[in-house]
């Protein structure tokens, strides 16, 4: 029978109480977890129920929401929605292989919790910002493009945009690498998602121990109010979504 | 997920909401070549290619606007040059029905392409 | 008032842990080598998440 797999842990702390929290969340879900283990991991499974034809928010949310609720007391890895295997002996295989990548991350995410970190400009704010931009621009325009032809009018609209461009770029690495800086006291697992939007300055994902979410909080209000011009938000505690990524055998 | 999990944020809700659905993974991405579809799946290929290299000529020729280095005759063909191929683009994107956000390619962990 | 603010925190909450649970933590990968009368034809790379990708699609659909 196919096998969803939640959640992988170390074995040594798996005792009563996981089995009492798995049971009022088998409970709550009506869904009946099972605990897994080799001489050093356990993973949480259920048997995959007939109903995953019908794949929906609510579902994925369930699942996300099983594994929140275990990541709360627990050091895991959570595994990602869709993790099915064919049977519980291949759990078994896949925890044994990996036995050592997997007990190296966990190492890494003992004790600690996961947080999105975002800066972000609001539109007036953004607004506010192209237009001092452009003002700034237009002081120091290449001598070479002065002179008002179709062709030199295009090159500069295009050459405007570069400039802008470019200084965002330079702002975005320099308010990075003050973070880096900044968080050094309470973590070094600090992820930079690339993609970002013109609104969103910063996109940071922080591995944070459980101990220091006060201090957290309270850089983070601080940054708030170094950077007025900026809507800073903070979520979490996520479990170690985005440093648990393995590859597996 | 019971309780929600915003632990600081001054900002408006609304705005964040529309700001993260952009952040969410892509659907594009993907060329899937069927017999009905292999034209318009193998031309994407090509105008994403095409629109990449056309963007990084555009900023290198930003460079070298940048240097100084160039004759007024110079930069009158470059600002030519480069209109008459974003143009083009423009027209390619319009026979084959593409927008901005279909000429680009998803390269896993790298990102997007452009 | 109060209630709609509620529920556009729990929309950014919900934005957060789709991102997560579908695109991030453990993936389990195997690889597959598929052969023909015994010759090793076609090598694989492939997720052994039996539904991944049919779900991914699927959410997709819903959304």
């Amino acid at each position: 029978m196919p096998i969803i797999i939640y959640a992988i842990l170390e074995a040594s702390p798996v005792n009563q109480t996981i089995a009492h929290i798995l049971e009022l969340l088998s409970v709550k879900s009506g869904i009946q977890f099972e605990l897994l283990s080799t001489n050093v991991l356990t993973a949480i499974i259920s048997a995959q129920t007939g109903v995953t034809s019908a794949i929906c928010q609510e579902e994925v949310l369930r699942y996300a929401g099983i594994i929140d609720a275990i990541a709360q007391q627990y050091s895991i890895l959570p595994m990602r929605y869709g993790s099915v295997a064919a049977s519980s002996g291949d759990v078994k295989t896949l925890l044994e292989k990996n036995s050592e990548s997997f007990v190296k991350v966990l190492k890494k995410v003992m004790n600690k919790e996961e947080y999105s970190l975002r800066l972000m400009f609001s539109r007036q704010q953004q607004d506010a910002q192209a237009n001092e931009e452009s003002v700034a621009v237009t002081q120091s325009l290449p001598g070479a493009l002065q002179g008002n032809t179709e062709n030199k009018r295009y090159l500069l609209n295009k050459y405007r945009q570069h400039i802008i461009e470019e200084n965002r770029i330079k702002y975005i690495e320099h308010i990075q690498s003050m973070l880096i800086h900044d968080l050094q006291k309470i973590t070094e697992f600090v992820e930079f998602n690339k993609k970002v939007t013109p609104a969103f300055i910063v996109d940071a994902v922080l591995l944070v121990d459980r101990s220091a979410k006060g201090e957290l909080l309270a850089f983070v209000a601080h940054l708030q109010s170094i950077y007025p011009e900026h809507n800073v938000m903070l979520t979490g505690p996520w479990a170690p979504y985005n440093f648990a990524q393995i590859k597996l055998e | 997920m019971e309780e929600d999990k915003i632990l600081f944020y001054a900002g408006s809700a609304n705005e964040i909401v529309e700001e993260l659905e952009k952040l969410k993974p892509g659907t594009q991405g993907r060329i899937n070549a069927t017999p009905e579809n292999v034209e318009s799946g193998l031309a994407k290929l090509v105008l994403t290619l095409i629109e990449l290299i056309r963007k990084l000529i555009e900023k290198q020729a930003m460079r070298r606007i940048d240097g100084d280095s160039l004759t007024d005759e110079q930069i009158e063909n470059l600002g030519e040059t480069l209109m008459k191929l974003e143009n083009k683009m423009d027209e390619l994107k319009k026979i084959f029905n593409f927008t901005d956000k279909d000429l680009n390619l998803n390269l896993g962990p790298l990102g997007d392409l452009l | 008032m109060q209630e709609d603010l509620y529920d556009r925190n729990k929309e950014i909450t919900i934005l957060d842990v789709l991102d997560r649970v579908l695109t991030k933590g453990v993936v389990i990968t195997g690889d597959i080598v598929i052969s023909v009368a015994d010759i090793d034809l076609i090598y694989l790379g492939l997720r052994v998440l039996l539904s991944s990708v049919e779900t991914m699609e699927k959410m997709k659909a819903v959304d």
